[in-house]
């Protein structure tokens, strides 16, 4: 084995021609995601900025051809945390042991989710179903967009948010049932029976 | 499924109230098998015990339904152009 590996020079047109190639694509996903996060364009916009712009600031430490959707979206979601949650008027983050600890009772809450009917989701609306999902607590939200919306799977999803896989299923299970429930508020005033 | 609607006929005539599952552990699997993350011998027992368990199969149906409606319904917003025009001058026209 050599002492000296010499790393070959990569000039800044072929960083930029592999960033371009690996992240560029995304920016849809990315818009998205910031965009269902901050429920605000602006916000979504400069977002998106920062992450690009730490994207290509520490390009070097990733390794090109593994997972660049899901180092992103850490990235993203890193960057909500660190910049727009102080700002926004969201809630703040969940009480975790009370998720865990629904998540791992045999009693089953028998007041979620008993009389919403498959016929009365299937006929929502876009704009109902976006309004339900955005009425849950910015955790809640982030889970189902990642995990519906983006495709990620369990163990991807717990590297981008940084939690045990554990806590990625129970807090999707936790996630889905409100998510339901203000469904089934639509569906009420959308005047289905029950 | 001829087993499951009688008894789905039968619950709806006899017992007003919705029964739901039960089993933790049911709730745990289905939720993988919505997901995919099931592997193919728990895919396989839960597909067959919803043939036997009405309140796994709702459960399970609405849950796939829900989520299938997020991924069609929700709108899709396009990037603005504006916005990749700023941040391919803001990295690549840089000077290092």
């Amino acid at each position: 084995m050599e002492d000296n590996v010499n790393k070959p020079e990569v000039t800044k047109a072929e960083k930029d021609a592999q960033f371009e190639k690996e992240f560029m694509p995304l920016i849809n996903s990315l818009y998205n995601f910031a965009y269902r996060l901050t429920l605000d364009e602006d916000d979504a916009n400069d977002l998106v900025q920062e992450t690009y712009m730490k994207a290509y600031r520490f390009f070097d430490s990733y390794e090109q051809g593994t997972n660049a959707k899901a180092w992103l979206f850490r990235i993203l979601k890193n960057s909500f945390i660190n910049d727009f949650r102080k700002k926004s008027k969201q809630p703040a983050k969940v009480d975790y042991n009370e998720v865990e600890s629904f998540y791992n009772s045999d009693e089953v809450d028998e007041k979620i989710t008993t009389d919403l009917r498959v016929d009365a989701v299937q006929d929502m609306i876009g704009d109902e179903v976006a309004n339900a999902l955005n009425a849950l607590a910015v955790d809640f939200r982030t889970i189902i967009i990642l995990c519906d919306l983006e495709g990620f799977t369990y163990e991807e999803m717990a590297k981008i948010l940084d939690i045990p896989i554990g806590t990625v299923r129970s807090r999707l299970h936790r996630a889905r049932n409100l998510l339901k429930d203000k469904l089934k508020k639509y569906a009420r005033t959308m005047g289905y029976n029950e | 499924m001829n087993n499951a609607i009688f008894t789905s006929l039968m619950s709806k005539l006899f017992n007003k109230k919705k029964p739901q599952p039960t089993c933790s552990e049911c709730l745990q699997s289905l939720q993988l098998l919505i997901d995919g993350e099931a592997t193919m011998a728990e895919e396989k027992y839960y597909m067959k015990h919803m043939d036997e368990c009405i309140p796994c199969y709702e459960f399970y149906s609405l849950e796939k339904t829900v989520k299938e409606v997020i991924q069609k319904k929700i709108e899709k917003r396009e990037v603005p152009a504006a916005l990749v025009q700023t941040i391919k001058e803001k990295i690549y026209l840089r000077v290092e």
